[in-house]
């Protein structure tokens, strides 16, 4: 329903394109004019352009409700969910880049999963049963719900992105964890199921590409579209992994 | 599993229980030598080539139809005819304009024609997809004239296990259909460990299969004879299906109200 006092404004939204797949394709800036409605996203605004304006321009988005982490984006210089993103929020005009550090796939695509596998598969983050078997006759081992509470907190991260774009240490180590990574190892740390001590975590993320690498510039904890506790539980991680080094 | 299964919750539990029993059942599936396939490569090349030959005409053709605009209108049918409450009047619609934008789509062209990662090759690819699913929704609803959980239509507001309790299975049987062809499969009462009854909410107003009344005496009867066994032998009367799980998870699981032999 339109209010009358309310003026729809036109939007100008560049976007930096770029298809490395595209021969000849250059970096380059691209401006788009639509008319903004109410409640307009920004995920809203991109489908309405590539519909009636620009079939080739190429961005991510599956669930456009904030949990799937497809399409963070760099909006006016600042790594976040471009469907969590009102343009009523914004000024008229408006900057779109793809995030950095991942790689490009074109435009605003990223492919955010190759870097997470990557990360994944070398803080291994899954429940490390040591050799415990579980058996499936018998009822599963109970938990207080304070415990789960603290672990379900961290397993809200989606896998976005934002914390790499955002991160400092990242531009200077290619090989860093991030705060994605090292807010995993906190997550299965806390996991009972997960037989791993601080010695085991310390041989996964006791150097300078993992918990001592971080600068403490705040910026992941800045950007993160859950508003996840990354700083604290960086520090947290830091000052027990600090603990094994010092044995 | 859990009877009663509606949305969310219970089916979650669900999935992830039958996720670990069909894995290893198709784990041990694979795993016997009389269940190799022979496929000839001739055969996945002329799969691979039929499927190219699509992308190709979107891509080289000169067609004419915007993928993303049919995508619009399939979204805006389904939402108005299609929906909560459903109409045969409505659905009829909803079915014409339906076959009309998939004859449409037959004339998808593209405007942006990169090979490779391309959003509009996308959309084109999966609308011509979605509007025979789309078809297979609408003409399924359309033909049922009753309703069932999900589907309620306004104009049959009544359950009727004696006309409707069966499967529909929607088949595309020619490139050139606008229709799926439905066929029915009856699900047979007798062999229910609980016959459909009322669902435990709303009035109980539907209309009992034939067969109903007949197993609910027959169940009645299995619990007279068995007199007071526990509930495994009831399950094993009624609906036995022990022998169809693999082999590692057969056997009785501890529950909280219920201690294992030998753990009181």
């Amino acid at each position: 329903m339109k209010n009358e006092n309310h003026t729809l404004r036109q939007l100008k939204i560049s976007v930096l394109r770029f298809n490395p797949q595209e021969p000849g394709s250059a970096p380059r800036m691209q401006t788009y004019e639509i008319e903004e409605a109410d409640g307009m996203t920004l995920f809203i605004a991109l489908n309405e352009i590539r519909e009636k304006q620009d079939p080739s321009l190429h961005f991510d988005f599956v669930c456009r409700a904030g949990i799937c982490g497809s399409c963070g984006m760099m909006i006016n210089g600042r790594p976040t969910l471009a469907c969590r993103t009102l343009t009523k929020d914004l000024d008229s005009e408006i900057s779109l880049a793809p995030l950095p550090v991942f790689e490009l796939i074109a435009d605003l695509s990223v492919n955010t999963g190759k870097w997470m596998r990557h990360m994944s598969e070398r803080l291994e983050t899954w429940v490390h049963l040591n050799g415990d078997k579980i058996d499936l006759t018998k009822p599963e081992e109970r938990m207080e719900p304070e415990l789960a509470e603290k672990i379900y907190e961290l397993d809200r991260c989606i896998e976005c992105g934002c914390c790499i774009a955002g991160c400092g240490t990242v531009r200077m180590r290619e090989d860093f964890v991030g705060a994605v990574g090292l807010n995993k190892i906190a997550r299965f740390r806390l996991d009972p199921r997960d037989k791993r001590n601080d010695d085991d975590f310390y041989e996964l993320i006791g150097e300078d590409n993992g918990v001592f690498g971080c600068m403490s510039l705040l910026g992941c904890h800045d950007v993160c579209p859950k508003k996840l506790p990354l700083a604290t539980q960086i520090a947290f991680l830091r000052r027990k992994m600090a603990a094994v080094g010092w044995k | 599993m859990h009877g009663f299964n509606r949305l969310g919750g219970n089916s979650v539990a669900e999935t992830v229980v039958a996720g670990m029993i069909v894995g290893e059942y198709i784990a041990d599936f694979c795993d016997r030598s009389e269940n190799d396939i022979d496929i000839s490569t001739a055969l996945i090349h002329e799969a691979l080539e039929h499927e190219r030959a699509k992308l190709d005409v979107l891509i080289e053709g000169n067609r004419t139809e915007n993928a993303a605009v049919l995508m619009t209108e399939m979204k805006e049918i389904m939402t108005a005819k299609v929906g909560i409450f459903r109409h045969g009047k409505k659905l009829a619609e909803a079915v014409d304009e339906l076959q009309k934008l998939l004859v449409r789509s037959r004339n998808i062209g593209l405007r942006y024609k990169a090979r490779g990662a391309n959003p509009e090759l996308e959309t084109a690819y999966r609308v011509q997809k979605m509007l025979k699913l789309a078809l297979c929704v609408a003409y399924g609803a359309l033909q049922r004239t009753e309703s069932r959980g999900a589907h309620f239509r306004e104009d049959f507001p009544r359950r009727d296990d004696a006309e409707w309790l069966k499967r529909t299975i929607a088949t595309w049987r020619s490139e050139t259909d606008t229709l799926p062809s439905l066929t029915y499969e009856q699900l047979d009462v007798m062999k229910m460990e609980l016959p459909p009854g009322w669902r435990g909410y709303g009035a109980k107003d539907y209309i009992d299969h034939p067969d109903t009344p007949k197993r609910t005496a027959q169940i009645e009867q299995v619990k007279k004879k068995l007199n007071g066994a526990d509930r495994f032998a009831l399950q094993q009367e009624l609906l036995p299906y022990e022998r169809l799980l693999p082999e590692r998870f057969r056997g009785k699981n501890e529950r909280i109200d219920e201690m294992m032999e030998g753990e009181r």
